[in-house]
């Protein structure tokens, strides 16, 4: 399994989901600085503290790892499932299921320790310039980043699973723009179930109901991923 | 010598539309088989059948007497094929693509791929990614990637698309090179006579689904009295004698 991973990595260019995961981490770093200094510019805004600021940036991260998920996915899975790439790939005397699932291990991987690393890299920038010159002076940074990561963990998990569903209904479809449509959409109603979540309880205290509303997510993806390895053992092109 | 490939009462139907139906051949171990048909006559969805990317509706396929179907890894290591256009890992090296594709046939190392790309006609495209080859360049890593393993049997769909006539002839030598020094079984499927004419022992003529004729190139000549081409166009067009 290692072996075929690490095809998928010889296959396919990855330098430049790389770049794509450093732009992230770099607009999102000016997004926080975005929500800081709103209430600098309107008098009537309320300060904001750290842990407020982090949460709105956390989940505007996992939106971008979201359709960068689906970018790869189409790229990795529901191109080469179709045409004939799809012959080459059916060519090979390994095992169909093998490597479908290397394809989601690595892609999946890439999008959990993409959005944990580039979360807590947007935030410590923020923070090291915030050591210098202050612009928030509600909360404490180090406590609101233990906190955040926290969120960050349980978003990388959602974004994991919409990235799946997403996969299933651009399989479906053998379609790229449905892909990446699909993950849009989950990820809109994703966030407007957080928000309600958030709104009925303190952000950083919805941890717990947070976490149940992400393992339903997951296992709809799980069954999906269960449902895809059939699809491709019985494919025929 | 016995067959390789064997297919009994062949048939495949898409949706309700039967593109196979009652389909036999036989090809033997050694030899050059040319498969002949019109467009539409069901030339690729028979490689494809015995290469394992389509399973039967009904009847068998053997690949060196093993079921296409039940044991399709161990069929398609003895396999090198090139069906429709093939593609390849484009920003990548001829080299690069030829090691990725030894790493999934569990071959890494075990073949000389400088040797492969020289014998295809294809030297020192060193690090240039094949994004940029011509359509000539990439059949030609086509037939390398094909024949890389060292196949018992080479598969190749319509393989001269896109070569010049030098690169034809080139083509046609490495074939008969294959099969007469390194004992390769040679199934080639053409539209275009002339092609075949020129390098199969044996002849299949495919149409409407199901091989009407399958000889050895020496009776066919014999029969066709001397205007071999329009013999073989009466036969594709569906065998109706209307001479």
């Amino acid at each position: 399994m290692r072996k075929l991973i690490a095809l998928e990595l010889a296959k396919n260019n990855i330098r430049i989901y790389l770049i794509a995961v450093a732009v992230i981490t770099v607009v999102m770093v000016g997004f926080t600085y975005f929500y800081a200094s709103v209430p600098y510019m309107s008098n009537d805004e309320e300060f904001m503290d750290y842990s407020s600021i982090f949460v709105l940036v956390s989940m505007l991260i996992t939106v971008s790892f979201c359709i960068l998920s689906a970018v790869m996915l189409s790229k990795f899975i529901v191109e080469e499932y179709t045409g004939n790439r799809a012959i080459l790939l059916f060519s090979y005397p390994v095992s169909r299921r093998k490597i479908l699932a290397a394809k989601l291990i690595f892609v999946l991987a890439f999008t959990f320790v993409g959005l944990i690393v580039s979360s807590f890299v947007t935030f410590s920038i923020f923070g090291a310039i915030e050591h210098f010159a202050p612009i928030v002076h509600i909360g404490v940074f180090a406590e609101a980043l233990a906190q955040v990561m926290k969120f960050v963990l349980i978003e990388s998990l959602l974004a994991m699973a919409i990235a799946v569903i997403a996969l299933f209904f651009g399989f479906l479809k053998a379609s790229i723009p449905v892909t990446i449509v699909a993950s849009i959409i989950l990820c809109a109603l994703a966030s407007s179930l957080s928000n309600l979540a958030m709104n009925a309880l303190q952000p950083i205290a919805t941890v717990p109901p947070m976490l149940v509303a992400v393992v339903s997510p997951l296992l709809v993806a799980t069954l999906l991923v269960v449902v895809l390895m059939r699809k491709v053992e019985g494919m025929e092109v | 010598m016995g067959s390789i490939i064997e297919a009994r009462a062949l048939s495949k139907t898409f949706g309700d539309r039967e593109v196979i139906c009652d389909c036999n051949l036989s090809v033997r171990a050694g030899e050059i088989y040319g498969f002949l048909g019109a467009n539409g006559a069901g030339k690729t969805t028979v490689l494809k059948l015995i290469c394992t990317l389509l399973r039967p509706t009904s009847g068998k396929i053997e690949v060196d007497g093993l079921n296409a179907v039940t044991y399709r890894r161990s069929v398609l290591m003895k396999i090198g094929s090139i069906i429709e256009v093939p593609v390849f890992y484009e920003h990548l090296s001829a080299t690069e693509n030829l090691r990725i594709h030894l790493a999934y046939l569990g071959l890494e190392g075990k073949a000389d791929i400088a040797e492969t790309l020289e014998r295809v006609g294809l030297p020192s495209t060193g690090s240039q990614k094949v994004a940029t080859f011509s359509l000539g360049m990439r059949q030609r890593l086509g037939i390398a990637r094909a024949i890389i393993h060292k196949p018992k049997i080479l598969l190749l769909d319509e393989p001269i698309n896109g070569l010049d006539p030098v690169g034809i002839r080139e083509v046609r030598e490495l074939l008969l090179s294959l099969a007469h020094d390194d004992g390769v079984t040679v199934m080639i499927s053409s539209h275009i006579i002339s092609e075949i004419e020129h390098i199969a022992d044996t002849v299949g003529i495919i149409a409407g689904g199901s091989v009407i004729r399958e000889t050895s190139m020496h009776a066919l000549r014999a029969e066709s009295g001397g205007n071999f081409e329009d013999y073989l166009i009466n036969l594709m067009s569906g065998g109706v004698d209307n001479a």
